[in-house]
């Protein structure tokens, strides 16, 4: 009995730890406080009502934000209007590698704290106006530290599905800083990418799992 | 290793999800690779930019909303402490609304709360058992008998249970997947809920209700003083004909 009382303690505690980084998730999610404020609420109560379905000695931290998407994804998901900014990017070439060494000379201080300011408010800024999936991949794996393997049970996905997402979403985001840098004249309007990068890019990310099955047969 | 490989990579790389030898490889051409090298930087940089930019501290209305949930065990919700005023008397008129309907619930009010339990898709309290393990996992969790679908068709497979309810009514539910496309059951007692509306359908003398809500389809059917419910976004007539097979 004492034990159990412990167990509800320290479930409890665990939860209540993750409170900033789920509020700041349902934040980026939701794009709206109230909505967020929502969403968090009931992630802990669905987190209370069902704690019999955590294992103890697994992940807290995963499940509760499996239970935040989930909640997301099922009732607070409404239409899709990121979708020309995808089309937009999708038909542009990819121009991820644009924003390099030029960029970089500038940005490259850690004690420019006007630039790195501009930087991260515009950042934040993309991330938001990302479509939900890549927003959501982005999200897990760039500012919450999740693995593509914890990503993928989270959200039910194939782990190349994930990967993808990511890969697309970090890509937008690198687009809209070329534009960013462009306009703030960091650097100049990207030329035609050199072919050999355009090679590189235009290819999506090759599945870890093809590469580790190509090593073996090599090696 | 050449740029081409290392930029396929360079993501996996960053976030550590390449093999031991790979991350070796990768550190490699790293050091010897200007571009590479500041691509990568500014990469991490842009994480480190996003991370910070995100970092939130929950207000401490919500902290309390959510220390509240936590010591009712998650079982009630909490008050939106930061709505405006004008909101919250929105929400609170609402409520009433609702409340007032509870007696003789219009079919319209079960089908919503039905869509609302299929839509949710919450997480099952048991997955991966067989579905007569299921009957008797409700015993002692819900005060009447469940007796689950057995839909008994080829293509459709048992896929959880858990407690849920509806309306003021606990009910049992279970999750199947028919056909690819999943189908929520829920068994739950009449008592005094009565329903009324909807479109009435007979099949083999017995009578079956359905109706729709947000794409999803419902029907339901009345057996003994129990309801016995299905919503899916499959077609109402094959909802009723799987209750009507199942039952």
């Amino acid at each position: 009995m004492r034990r159990n009382r412990q167990h509800e303690a320290e479930f409890e505690q665990g939860c209540m730890e993750h409170l900033d980084s789920l509020y700041a998730t349902a934040m980026k999610l939701t794009r709206n406080r109230t909505e967020a404020d929502e969403l968090v609420q009931d992630t802990y109560l669905r987190a209370f009502r069902f704690r019999s379905s955590f294992a103890p000695g697994t992940n807290l931290r995963a499940w509760l934000f499996r239970i935040l998407t989930n909640t997301f994804i099922n009732d607070y998901r409404r239409a899709r209007h990121a979708r020309n900014y995808v089309e937009r990017a999708a038909a542009e070439p990819l121009y991820d590698e644009v924003l390099n060494r030029h960029a970089l000379e500038y940005a490259g201080n850690p004690e420019n704290h006007v630039f790195n300011a501009c930087f991260q408010k515009e950042l934040t800024a993309a991330l938001e106006e990302l479509p939900e999936e890549f927003r959501m991949a982005v999200l897990l794996c760039d500012v919450q530290g999740f693995s593509y393997k914890e990503i993928a049970e989270m959200l039910e996905l194939p782990m190349g599905t994930v990967m993808s997402r990511l890969h697309r979403g970090r890509r937008l985001l690198q687009a809209r800083l070329v534009d960013w840098a462009v306009e703030e004249g960091i650097r100049p309007a990207p030329s035609i990418p050199p072919a050999c990068e355009d090679a590189a890019q235009s290819e999506p990310p090759v599945p870890l799992d093809d590469f580790r099955r190509k090593k073996e047969i090599r090696g | 290793m050449n740029c081409a490989t290392s930029r396929k990579f360079i993501d996996a790389y960053m976030d550590g999800e390449l093999e031991p030898g790979m991350m070796l490889e990768m550190e490699g051409h790293m050091a010897a690779c200007a571009d590479c090298s500041a691509l990568h930087l500014l990469k991490r940089r842009m994480q480190r930019a996003l991370r910070e930019g995100c970092a939130m501290e929950a207000p401490a209305a919500l902290r309390q909303s959510v220390r509240a949930i936590a010591a009712s065990g998650g079982r009630r919700r909490w008050t939106m402490v930061a709505l405006p005023a004008a909101a919250a008397a929105a929400v609170l008129v609402g409520v009433l609304f609702v409340g007032s309907l509870a007696p003789s619930d219009t079919v319209d009010a079960v089908v919503e709360d039905m869509v609302a339990r299929h839509a949710r898709a919450l997480p099952m309290e048991i997955a991966d058992a067989r579905e007569d393990a299921a009957a008797s996992w409700f015993q002692g969790k819900i005060d009447f008998p469940v007796r689950p679908l057995s839909p008994g068709l080829k293509n459709a497979s048992f896929e959880g249970a858990r407690v849920s309810n509806v309306r003021d009514q606990q009910a049992a539910q279970m999750t199947y997947l028919v056909d690819g496309r999943r189908v929520t059951f829920l068994v739950f007692p009449a008592a005094d809920l009565t329903i009324r509306g909807g479109d009435v359908r007979t099949v083999n003398g017995r009578e079956y209700l359905t109706g729709r809500r947000n794409g999803y389809n419902v029907a339901l059917t009345r057996e003994g003083d129990m309801i016995y419910a299905v919503s899916s976004d499959l077609s109402a007539n094959r909802l009723v004909s799987l209750l009507a097979r199942g039952r």
